[in-house]
């Protein structure tokens, strides 16, 4: 059940990062300074927990600006409330640079 | 989409990593780090970062496709290769590799499979009577002399017998004739050559005195004396790395002749204008001009390299045994033929005969016994017999194996079923039905064999019965 995942705190300073509007795998990493290697699995777990969902870019959008398309990620609603419970168990996410 | 030139690198990383991704993930996974790794070179072009950055980043891909694995091996798919033909293959070369760790990569293997450490080792030769038993026994004192006096087909003639004291816990050693080691052009540590009466002083002075191997002479610590059965040896000369005969274990070689009725085993260098027949009418000749009787006069002479390969003939008589006890009560009945399970069935049991032998060879005193000379009339039978009831162990096993794989994908078959009436054979049918789990066919093994049925009866699956296979 999503409602009882306890999450480390590296994969809710990820949600966190998505929860405030960061959407693709760069830009988290960018934003939280951790490593490709860290961020990449993370998401994949959390995809895989329910907690997050991804969606491909429209291919001929990003066609049209001559660039390959994304891979977004976004918060599920499971995810929001896991995200709300482990504020309450990491603080310190709340003051996190670009997401308070 | 083609990217600036330094990106080729770091997208190189990305594809090398892809090829550690579950297949039907990877073309996804790649599409991902490869868009990523473009808007991260945008943004280090902006930051000014060097292309460092973008390797480390790419770098994190093969943590990314390592973690792709975590529930991708799940009970089924272990279990799923575990069935495999190559999975089986891998396991028993695996079983190899253990065998030569486990030994030390194969020391007896190596030091009998490679040249022999003597000089021009081609004209050496043991020379026994004939027979097993007489070979095993050695040959008398007072015919070596014999021959040493008037033989005119042997260059030098030298005695070794190999001694194991009894209750001694010393290293093994043998007891050789002065000229042994001149015969057999052998060195010592430090490179100079053995003269031929270099010894001979050695075994009749005050004190005796012992040639010691080069590990053994190692494990001395600088000490000149050795201590055999109580009994104190001048440590003479230390041998060059790497010889040996009889057996590598030998560490320690007294030096002595054998007294007249003493049986002892016997090297001896041919001249290369004569053949081993004639040194053996020769050698015969000698003895019955002696007076000794016409059996005991019976010589065998056997090249030493052929001497110390002889045992692979007692395992390859072993697995001859083997497949002539297993064949017969198999009653024949292998699996229908098909290339490809010729091949795997070859390969499956000539790698478990493979480490059957090679533990014979390196875990037994299999390799020390065949030379003449009394040396162990324990560990040759023993070790023979260890191998053959191994060897049958392996065919048994193995075409056991051949008759529960699919005939297809040689797949181990599943899902054991049993049907019909267990005891109920009178115009009926009971025993266990196997499927294969890629759903080639059905195998039908009868409880009870039974003369007006076939033993094992295979059932191919055409494509309609697919769907009932697939799996996720």
């Amino acid at each position: 059940m999503p409602d009882e995942i306890k999450l480390t705190h590296t994969s809710a300073l990820i949600l966190q990062t998505l929860g405030a509007g960061y959407r693709y795998g760069f830009d988290v990493m960018e934003a939280t300074g951790l490593p490709s290697g860290t961020v990449y699995p993370a998401l994949r777990r959390l995809e895989q927990l329910g907690l997050i969902q991804s969606t491909w870019e429209k291919e001929s959008k990003a066609l049209a600006e001559q660039r390959p398309a994304r891979k977004y990620y976004k918060l599920t609603a499971p995810g929001e409330r896991t995200l709300a419970k482990a504020v309450q168990r990491y603080p310190l996410l709340q003051y996190m640079k670009g997401t308070s | 989409m083609r990217g600036p030139v330094w990106l080729v690198r770091p997208a190189f990383l990305i594809r090398a990593a892809s090829l550690l991704v579950p297949a039907r993930r990877r073309e996804e996974w790649m599409r991902e780090w490869l868009a990523e790794l473009y808007y991260a070179e945008i943004h280090q072009a902006r930051a000014h970062a060097g292309e460092a950055r973008l390797m480390a980043f790419a770098s994190g891909a093969f943590h990314d496709a390592v973690w792709q694995h975590r529930d991708f091996w799940t009970q089924e798919r272990v279990a799923r290769l575990a069935e495999s033909a190559p999975f089986c293959l891998a396991l028993l070369a695996a079983m190899v590799g253990l065998v030569a760790l486990a030994s030390g990569f194969l020391p007896m293997t190596r030091t009998v499979l490679m040249p022999l450490p003597y000089r021009d080792a081609g004209s050496i030769v043991t020379v026994a009577q004939s027979g097993t038993m007489a070979m095993r026994a050695g040959v008398p004192g007072k015919a070596v002399e014999l021959w040493r006096e008037k033989s005119q087909s042997l260059d030098d003639i030298a005695t070794y017998r190999w001694q194991v004291a009894a209750g001694s816990a010393g290293p093994p050693s043998a007891r050789v004739s002065p000229n042994f080691f001149h015969l057999l052009g052998a060195k010592t540590s430090a490179g100079r050559s053995f003269e031929r009466d270099a010894l001979a002083g050695c075994a009749a002075g005050p004190e005796e005195c012992a040639i010691v191997s080069y590990d053994f002479a190692r494990s001395l610590n600088g000490s000149s004396r050795v201590t055999l059965a109580g009994k104190s040896y001048r440590v003479a000369a230390v041998l060059e790395r790497g010889f040996w005969f009889l057996s590598p274990r030998i560490a320690v070689w007294r030096i002595g002749a054998p007294g007249p009725a003493t049986r002892t085993g016997v090297v001896a260098r041919l001249r290369p204008d004569l053949t081993k027949k004639e040194a053996e009418t020769e050698l015969g000749l000698i003895l019955r001009d002696a007076g000794m009787n016409d059996w005991e006069s019976i010589m065998e002479i056997t090249g030493v390299a052929a001497r110390v390969r002889s045992f692979l003939w007692s395992f390859a008589l072993g697995l001859g045994l083997a497949i002539l006890i297993i064949l017969p009560s198999l009653r024949l009945r292998m699996p229908s033929w098909n290339p490809r399970a010729a091949a795997f069935f070859a390969a499956k049991t000539g790698l478990l005969l493979a480490v059957v032998l090679l533990c014979g060879i390196e875990f037994t005193g299999a390799t020390s016994i065949t030379m003449l000379g009394g040396t162990d009339s324990l560990t040759e039978p023993l070790s023979t017999w260890l191998f053959m009831l191994g060897s049958m162990g392996v065919l048994v096993w193995s075409i056991a194996d051949q008759r529960r794989r699919c005939r297809v994908c040689l797949r181990r078959l599943g899902m054991a079923a049993q049907v019909g009436c267990p005891g109920c054979l009178l115009l009926d049918w009971a025993g266990t039905e196997l499927v294969c789990m890629e759903g080639h066919g059905m195998l039908h093994v009868p409880e009870m064999a039974a003369c007006w049925q076939e033993p094992d009866r295979w059932t191919s699956l055409d494509d309609s019965w697919q769907e009932l296979f697939e799996r996720s």
